[in-house]
């Protein structure tokens, strides 16, 4: 299982808020840091970090660890993240359940795993290599996906739902790209919901997208839509209150812009649970 | 035995053959087949999955790598304007990267367009990339303390000439082909490139640093460019100030103006006098 944290409504520290950050104390209860950014660096932006950190709770999120690549992990990412997460000391660390990295060279990207019994043993031997590394648990991130493999022989929810439960890590239930992989491959993105282990939903993340019409296309960019709240409120249901981060990484706003998305998001959760109370009393009631 | 003995020597052995790699696994296989279609832009990817799919992914690769690479060395990409797409996806597929970090992308750029000229381009770019690359490593290199002038004064002249310094990590010392520091100033300020600003090639010495949270740079003499390779050589004060002989009777003051220039700019981050020679009686 993976500890349920109370961090509430966070946003991701962008280099257009630095200035901000450097001279005043915006209000917000988390913040996500890019943990690339910041791995074997100096200089502004990791002093950034360190002042933001002194006030409030920091989530390191990665995406280029690569935990389903065939290569060997990158031996010089694990010495130069460790030494970040010693220095910042996260309340959480995250990556993608994704594959980037062959033969020693990056994409870049996230790129989406079969969902085979051998992709399980494979990505589960790993993250307990890392866990055991980094002397933690690791979160992992649902990626959108834009193909599916013919080998799969299960569901993504049943395959993310598998790699949590035997390496015994946390999840991070990307919101988003529930929705937008379930569009873009015909699946009921609220029966994937349901499949997620409780005990292992460690964050959620909400995001807009683009809708290209043949295919939505998971660009961090613009408001969250009416489907995607609604879903939020629907996990939200279902696996209770989990720490909740707003990512804005195409067209970054002004920070007033993303803190009222992050409000929002606190508004629906409390909604959904008054909503949920209400219905609760009058069923107890008779 | 060998030259009395009429043996003759021992053939060396057979190199065995090398162990034949184990097969490759089904998710192996799936992952060279992906990254083969959409980072090295093979003409097919896996059976059983729709091509325009793949090419999805690769035009996000050539997209997000362009991004990356615009990020690094801004003004060059703009000098080249439409040009710059096909570049940078010419650039990746033979310098692909191995750094994690999608940032570090530029570090082998200004390399390649020199060996990659562009045809009908400003002959200077190569330079104007070095030095745009040489300042985007500046502003994230390893944070470190720079020395105070008073920690010298402690010492005293004697003691200082038999030390060695330390150059800050961010400190980069550039030897450029062009000179470009004007061009640069001009597309800083969003100044249109006048002919005054034409590639001109004459050999430019750059020391580009980072002082708090900003990143400077500045062309210098040829002796202090000597003398900055001397320090970061970590040879002694004495023979870092020998480079500054051809001015003359001004030598002397040359050099210690140069040092304390560097100190004051927060370049130097540490200073360390040699360790004793001869131990003295126990
Ligand atoms: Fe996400």
């Amino acid at each position: 299982m993976f500890p349920r944290l109370d961090l509430g409504h966070g946003v991701g520290l962008r280099s257009r808020h630095y200035g901000e950050f450097l001279e005043s104390q915006p209000k917000v209860d988390w913040l996500e840091a890019i943990s690339e950014n910041f791995m074997g660096t100096g200089g502004r932006p990791l002093a950034v970090l360190d002042k933001v950190r002194v006030d409030r709770p920091v989530v390191l999120h990665g995406v280029s660890l690569g935990i389903g690549s065939v290569d060997p992990l990158d031996e010089q990412y694990l010495k130069e993240w460790k030494q970040l997460i010693d220095r910042i000391e996260p309340a959480m660390v995250s990556d993608h359940l994704c594959w980037g990295r062959y033969q020693g060279r990056y994409s870049h990207d996230l790129l989406p795993m079969p969902f085979t019994e051998e992709a399980i043993g494979h990505v589960v031997s790993r993250v307990q290599a890392v866990q055991d590394r980094l002397k933690r648990q690791l979160v992992l991130e649902n990626v959108s996906s834009y193909l599916t493999y013919p080998a799969s022989t299960m569901s993504e929810a049943e395959f993310t739902a598998e790699v949590a439960r035997r390496a015994d890590c946390g999840l991070l239930v990307d919101i988003n790209n529930i929705y937008v992989s379930a569009k873009n491959h015909g699946f009921d993105p609220k029966a994937y919901i349901d499949a997620m282990p409780l005990e292992h939903v460690a964050q959620f993340h909400l995001a807009g997208h683009f809708n290209r019409g043949d295919l939505i296309i998971d660009t961090h960019e613009g408001h969250i839509i009416d489907e995607v709240w609604q879903l939020y409120a629907y996990a939200v249901e279902r696996l209770g209150r989990v720490p909740t981060l707003i990512e804005w990484d195409t067209g970054v706003p002004d920070l007033e812009t993303l803190l009222a998305e992050a409000e929002k998001a606190r508004v629906l959760e409390y909604e959904t649970f008054e909503r949920a109370n209400a219905e609760a009393e009058k069923v107890m009631l008779g | 035995m060998w030259p009395f003995s009429r043996k003759k020597p021992a053939l060396p052995p057979e190199p065995e053959a090398p162990p034949a790699p184990p097969p490759e696994t089904g998710l192996q296989r799936l992952q060279r087949e992906v990254f083969e279609r959409v980072i090295e832009g093979k003409p097919s990817g896996p059976a059983g999955i729709d091509d325009w799919r793949l090419q999805v992914y690769g035009g996000m690769y050539e997209a997000r790598t362009h991004d990356a690479l615009i990020e690094d060395v801004p003004h060059t990409a703009k000098l080249l304007g439409e040009r710059f797409p096909a570049i940078v996806k010419a650039y990746v597929a033979e310098v692909p990267s191995t750094h994690y970090s999608l940032a570090r992308l530029g570090h082998g750029f200004s390399a390649w367009l020199r060996s990659h000229p562009v045809p009908d381009a400003r002959p200077d770019l190569p330079d104007l990339a070095a030095l745009e690359w040489a300042r985007s490593e500046a502003f994230v290199a390893d944070d470190c303390a720079p020395i105070y002038s008073e920690e010298i004064q402690q010492l005293g002249p004697e003691r200082f000439t038999k030390c060695w310094m330390q150059l800050v990590p961010s400190v980069r010392v550039l030897d450029l082909g062009h000179r470009v520091t004007a061009l640069w100033a001009a597309l800083e300020a969003g100044e249109p490139v006048t002919p005054a600003l034409s590639p001109t090639a004459e050999r430019e010495l750059v020391v580009v640093w980072r002082k708090g949270f900003d990143v400077f740079h500045v062309a210098i003499a040829a002796d202090e460019h000597a003398a900055l390779l001397s320090l970061r050589n970590r040879d002694t004060v004495e023979a870092i100030c020998e480079h500054f002989a051809g001015r003359g009777d001004d030598a002397a003051h040359a050099a210690f103006q140069a040092i304390g220039s560097w100190i004051n700019e927060g370049m130097i981050g540490a200073i360390r006098e040699p360790a004793v020679a001869e131990a003295g009686p126990l």
